[in-house]
């Protein structure tokens, strides 16, 4: 089994997500429906089917200073 | 038992029927389903022949699996030449379809000829029936069924059958059964169209009897608390595969208004819409996970109408290809496809590639009989969709599939036109994503993310990782990357999501429940053992791989006769030569490299034994048994 597989088994990830621009995860909290990646400050909307997490989409209305930002961060 | 199942050869033209047992050696170097599918098309059908005429050959099936305890083991594969292609047409779905096949006693049905009249066939307990099928004609795809069980008195009958896409033979016209599976892509609906054959219809009382059923089941239920216990599951069965917009729509790996963008910026068509329409979820035969929505539509002129879907693939089709931001467009457009029988990404992006044309002037008002085909014109495009499935105005000119229209259209038409071998992309962007580029290029049946895709490449698994899936069962210790920008390792993977997908789709277990987008579900240790408790068979994992390996060679040898060439196993210009614009940082500003795609097709043929022209070597096909072939051995 692997890492990835074991972890997946004991359901440590149901309550995380993971950054689509930095690829960390992070577990937003139960029922938010945003969540600030803490690496890379994207903000994200999400999703819940009970404490299953989800990210839904980008906040649209501030995607490009959103891109801004990080491009500026490197 | 599993293994005792029949084949039967049906000749529409005379009206003979002929039933054989498929030998277990047979099983031993093809297992069914696809494989031996496949192995059937190329030994019954002639080069060269047109795939609209009597002479193609029609295979249904159940892979080895159907109807056993293993898990989600509902595929009905179907076989062909493609109209759309010339090449290899194979396709499956899953439903109810294939197991009710097997209860009657068969595992394998070759059709061949052309009926006088419509007809359908009746499958039942060890007996087949050509029966008229005149009544059915002209109806839509659940109608056609609801018509058969009421005909032959039984509501447990499972029926597979054309819509009036495949009557009037598009070319990516599908075999469908329930309300929404199909067996898309290939065209092998428009194969029933021409063959005057409108439906296969099935009931059987014959039990399967497993080899080992204590651990069959005990086997499967491990398997399925397993399955059941990861997040790719749960997601799945809330959302169904819709859930992949959330991803790569963000990311910037989507085709939006044909090719222009590889992102929907601002779009509103992600899965969590289909809670509001959504009336509970189906599954197929022994799936516990139920990724299909029952939905109702509530506006419009289709409001009451109940539909079955969408998947990912319509959200491409009916959203961000055609520049329409509306969940509701995307529901009806899932609807009308599924009525008429024809492809949805294939419509899709054959609209999508129209509304190109029409923006830069090279279809005109003339062309479209006065319809503004325009980017995110909603009623512009579901209109097409009708226009397409009953071959009217330009809509019998799409109808053709994407190479005959470009001929058809003229001027610069194919320039704009996004396909490999005549089959249309999926509504992904692959230009940041060289092994997804490389999984289209490559397969078999045309442009195809069901093929080989290592849709797992997306998920910047550690090497680690990586390696524990890719290292085996085949030794590898070549490169490997868990950057999905990168090009290396990755014909490696391509190659070995290639062998798993064929030997799951000999197996008719759903590909849902493989190492195709949750590196958690089943691959090749998990397959042998299925395959032993259930049928006895033994096979390592690296057996496994052979038996796959040497089907897929099988159609490489078939499209080869047909005759493919190097040049057939790559992309668009558009791909080279014309950077995203949008999306995350890491899919920003991508073309794809033609010299470093030109090595990776290179490594990939090597990795399969086959020379520079793509050719499988001599020593190659001994290796895996393919020397002697055509055999002629069913």
């Amino acid at each position: 089994m692997t890492e990835t597989q074991a972890s997946s088994k004991k359901g440590e990830r149901i309550g995380e997500v993971r950054c689509q621009n930095c690829f960390e995860r992070f577990s937003p909290a139960l029922g938010a429906d945003k969540a600030l990646c803490p690496a890379c400050g994207f903000e994200w909307l999400i999703s819940w089917s009970g404490t299953l997490a989800k990210i839904r989409k980008p906040v649209w209305e501030s995607w490009e200073r959103q891109l801004a930002q990080v491009s500026k961060k490197g | 038992m599993a293994l005792n199942r029949k084949i039967a050869y049906v000749n529409l033209t005379t009206g003979e029927i002929k039933t054989a047992p498929i030998p277990v050696e047979m099983r031993q170097l093809y297992l069914g389903g696809r494989g031996l599918d496949m192995y059937l098309l190329y030994n019954h059908l002639k080069p060269g022949v047109d795939a609209l005429s009597p002479d193609n050959v029609l295979t249904v099936s159940a892979g080895l699996l159907v109807g056993t305890p293993a898990s989600a083991s509902a595929r009905t594969h179907v076989g062909a030449k493609s109209p759309l292609t010339g090449f290899v047409g194979s396709s499956n779905m899953g439903g109810f379809f294939a197991p009710e096949l097997r209860f009657a006693g068969f595992d394998h049905l070759v059709v061949k000829g052309k009926a006088p009249s419509p007809v359908y066939l009746w499958v039942h307990d060890g007996e087949i029936e050509i029966r008229d099928g005149s009544k059915l004609w002209g109806e839509d795809v659940p109608t056609t069924q609801d018509l058969i069980r009421e005909e032959l008195g039984d509501p447990e009958i499972k029926a597979l059958c054309i819509g009036i896409g495949g009557e009037n033979l598009v070319r990516y016209a599908n075999v469908m059964t329930g309300i929404k599976n199909a067996a898309g892509r290939s065209g092998t609906g428009a194969v029933m169209g021409s063959k005057n054959l409108k439906a296969i219809a099935a009931r059987g009382t014959q039990d399967i009897a497993i080899r080992f059923p204590k651990e069959a089941l005990e086997y499967n239920a491990k398997l399925l608390e397993h399955i059941g216990s990861t997040k790719f599951a749960q997601i799945m069965q809330k959302w169904g595969t819709m859930f992949i917009y959330g991803v790569t729509n963000t990311t910037g790996l989507v085709r939006n208004r044909n090719f222009q963008s590889n992102q929907q910026v601002g779009g509103n068509i992600e899965c969590e819409h289909i809670e509001e329409h959504a009336l509970g979820t189906e599954g197929c035969y022994g799936c516990i996970i139920h990724c299909r929505h029952k939905y109702m539509i509530r506006k419009g002129p289709y409001a009451g109408t109940y539909a079955e879907g969408p998947e990912y693939t319509s959200q491409g089709a009916f959203g961000m290809e055609v520049g329409c931001n509306n969940f509701e467009t995307v529901l009806i457009g899932n609807h009308l496809v599924n009525k008429y029988g024809i492809d949805t990404l294939e419509t899709g992006s054959i609209i999508a590639w129209a509304m190109e044309l029409y923006e830069k002037g090279i279809l005109t008002d003339k062309d479209t009989d006065g319809l503004k085909l325009e980017f995110g014109n909603d009623e512009a495009m579901l209109e097409m969709i009708k226009r397409i499935a009953e071959r009217k105005g330009l809509g019998d000119i799409l109808a053709e599939g994407p190479l005959r229209a470009a001929k058809k259209i003229g001027k610069d038409a194919l320039k704009y036109c996004i396909q490999v071998k005549g089959m249309s992309n999926l509504h992904s962007d692959e230009r940041p994503t060289p092994s997804l580029a490389l999984g289209i290029a490559t397969g078999s049946r045309g442009s195809d993310h069901l093929r080989s895709r290592p849709a797992i490449d997306l998920y910047h698994l550690p090497e680690k990782v990586l390696r524990s899936i890719y290292g085996g069962p085949k030794p590898y210790d070549g490169p490997l990357s868990s950057d999905y920008t990168s090009y290396e390792g990755k014909p490696r993977m391509v190659q070995w999501h290639e062998m798993l997908y064929e030997a799951i789709d000999c197996t008719g277990v759903c590909k849902f429940h493989s190492v195709f987008l949750s590196p958690n579900l089943i691959a090749f240790d998990e397959l042998s053992k299925l395959i032993y408790h259930n049928t006895g068979l033994e096979f390592t994992p690296e057996e496994i791989w052979d038996i796959a390996d040497r089907a897929y060679t099988v159609e490489r040898l078939f499209n080869l006769r047909e005759g493919l060439t190097r040049a057939d196993d790559w992309l668009v210009d558009r791909y080279f030569d014309e950077p995203t614009p949008v999306g995350l940082p890491i899919v920003r500003g991508k073309t794809l490299d033609r010299a470093k795609f030109k090595q990776m097709v290179d490594e990939y043929y090597s990795l399969h034994g086959w020379d520079e022209t793509g050719v499988p070597k001599p020593e190659t096909l001994k290796k895996i048994g393919l020397d002697q072939e055509p055999s002629h051995m069913l």
